[in-house]
């Protein structure tokens, strides 16, 4: 068509470009991958972002998957929220197995109280997180404390799934009313809220780029981790980024940064419960933390 | 190893067309996508596939990469079919992925190195090149695209269309058979289109093959590409 040359400068006495001799297809020995196998840790850290986009707040908002999680159902979300925080602390500081051990069976009761279908995610996903916390830990395994990546996995697995346990299960807002009634500033909602939002956003965001990694992926790196820490690096730069972008698109339309707190009450016979439970809890974190 | 054989598999492959669908229908969670679309690219050619917005001009790259696996009809690359079972054998996976490069619509999705240098150097050295190597092949394609001196800065921090050339770059420096670029003339300024446009012409006077989708099918900006036009219906027109 060369009517359209004017259009365009590529017809227009343009010097032909000179391809460099590496880049003129079939100028080069046919390359052939060496790998018959995928890295262990990018294989994994493909998994975990594939698991990432899957599972997400609010994901099943409403729907009770089993006895336990309709009792939790009743309890106030600012009540369950502190909890797992008190939890979530208490695993990651102790010292003492026994407790870790505990969460650890707490979470499994949980997940097997559900139908097969819903324990394979969170299961997976906190299966994989797990995973990841024993290889980061390896090299301590290896200087001599051949327990410690044992138990970072175990704590890793028992918080993930005790903390997906609950995000699935409340929406977004649930969460941020939450967080105002146990007085945290609005601002500081608002810095958690425009971080965490979208995270099914994040989620997409986090496969695209490791579609990427796969594609650039055709041989083995002399840094076998540098493209997979760079996905997951990368993730979080646009999540920021995809933050502060929404931050001003909600300003732009009005937003004025104020949360509202839960309208219902939240000092039911449920929550007094389920207070006394994790109370309870903290008090045998404690014993076991002083029998040490 | 013998769809790729340097002196009798040649012959054939100069015959073979470097992209084959056939038939290929392909949803998204039930959402079609793509709907009995049949085309071919022979090799040397420039092929501009266009369409409405959402017709399914990305998800034809994405089978055609093996991202994705058509739910019915073929789809082969290079004379590799792409189908779940031949992409499950990494090395088949991974040297169609050097020998077919694929530029995101989204150069955000593309980029995930701390810097430039790093970005464009990364297939390379997947490729097991010296150090050497990696350093020419890196300033080649940097100054192919008006990119040199950006070595240090960081892709994230780029404006959009510099992101785009960096993620056609990344995929260059593999020395790649066949380019697919998905929209990437759009964003790019008049200097920035010239060098792209002098690059697809020169790579395809080279022997090289090139896919390039676009919506503007009324002025294209490659005047010797030839069109295969897609509509609504994610049908080829
Ligand atoms: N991940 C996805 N999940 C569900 N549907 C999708 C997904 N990606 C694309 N689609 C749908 O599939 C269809 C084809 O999408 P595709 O991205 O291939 O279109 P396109 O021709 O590239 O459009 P554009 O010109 O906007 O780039 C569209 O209707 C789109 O909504
Ligand atoms: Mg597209």
């Amino acid at each position: 068509m060369p009517s359209q040359a004017d259009k365009t400068d590529v017809a227009n006495g343009r010097q032909p470009l000179e391809l460099p001799a590496w880049l003129v297809p079939g100028g080069m020995a046919p390359y052939e991958p060496k790998v018959a196998r995928e890295g262990f840790l990018r294989k994994n850290v493909l998994a975990l972002t594939r698991l990432l986009a899957r599972v997400r707040v609010g994901s099943r908002v409403g729907q009770c998957d089993s006895a336990i999680d309709r009792v939790l159902a009743r309890v106030a979300v600012p009540a369950r929220l502190l909890g797992l925080l008190v939890l979530l602390v208490c695993v990651s500081a102790a010292a003492n197995m026994a407790f870790a051990y505990l969460m650890l069976g707490v979470s499994l009761v949980m997940l097997a109280a559900r139908p097969a279908g819903r324990i394979a995610p969170v299961a997976r996903t906190a299966g994989v997180v797990a995973l990841v916390t024993a290889l980061v830990m390896l090299p301590a395994a290896l200087l001599g404390q051949p327990t410690s990546a044992v138990r970072m996995a175990t704590k890793a697995f028992a918080t993930v799934s005790l903390a997906l346990g609950l995000f699935q299960h409340v929406s977004w807002s649930q969460v941020t009313s939450a967080l105002r009634w146990l007085r945290l500033p609005s601002q500081a909602v608002f810095v958690l809220d425009m971080t965490l939002r979208d995270i099914e956003l994040l989620g997409r965001a986090a496969l695209e780029l490791s579609d990427a990694l796969a594609l650039r992926s055709v041989g083995v790196a002399r840094d076998a981790t540098a493209g997979a820490a760079g996905v997951m690096g990368m993730t979080f730069l646009r999540a920021h980024e995809l933050a502060a972008r929404q931050s001003e698109a909600m300003r732009l339309r009005g937003f004025d940064g104020s949360y509202e707190p839960p309208r219902e009450r939240v000092l039911t016979p449920a929550t007094l419960t389920y207070v006394v439970v994790v109370v309870g809890l903290v008090c045998v974190f404690v014993y076991l933390e002083g029998a040490m | 190893m013998g769809e790729r054989g340097v002196a009798a598999g040649a012959v054939d492959a100069s015959e073979q067309p470097a992209m084959r669908f056939e038939h290929v229908s392909f949803s998204y969670e039930g959402h079609v996508a793509l709907d009995d679309v049949s085309f071919q690219v022979m090799p040397g050619e420039l092929v501009a596939l266009s369409g409405p917005n959402g017709c399914g001009k990305s998800t034809v790259m994405r089978l055609a990469s093996g991202l994705d696996f058509a739910s019915a009809g073929t789809v082969a690359v290079l004379g590799q079919r792409v189908d779940a079972t031949t992409m499950s054998d990494l090395r088949t996976a991974k040297r169609l992925h050097q020998r077919a490069g694929l530029v995101f619509q989204n150069p955000d999705s593309q980029l995930f190195c701390p810097s430039v240098y790093e970005e464009v150097a990364f297939g390379p050295r997947q490729m097991g090149l010296g150090e050497d190597e990696v350093a020419r092949r890196v300033t080649d394609t940097l100054a192919l695209f008006g990119l040199a001196g950006f070595e240090e800065r960081s892709p994230w921090r780029l404006s959009g269309g510099e992101k785009r050339r960096v993620a056609l770059a990344a995929i260059v420096s593999m020395g790649p058979e066949l380019l697919m670029l998905d929209e990437l003339v759009d964003g790019l300024d008049v200097e920035s289109l010239g060098r792209v446009a002098d690059f697809i012409e020169s790579y395809v006077a080279a022997g090289g093959t090139v896919l390039v989708t676009t919506h503007h099918h009324d002025h294209v900006r490659l005047p010797e590409a030839r069109h295969v036009v897609m509509d609504a219906h994610h049908r080829i027109a």
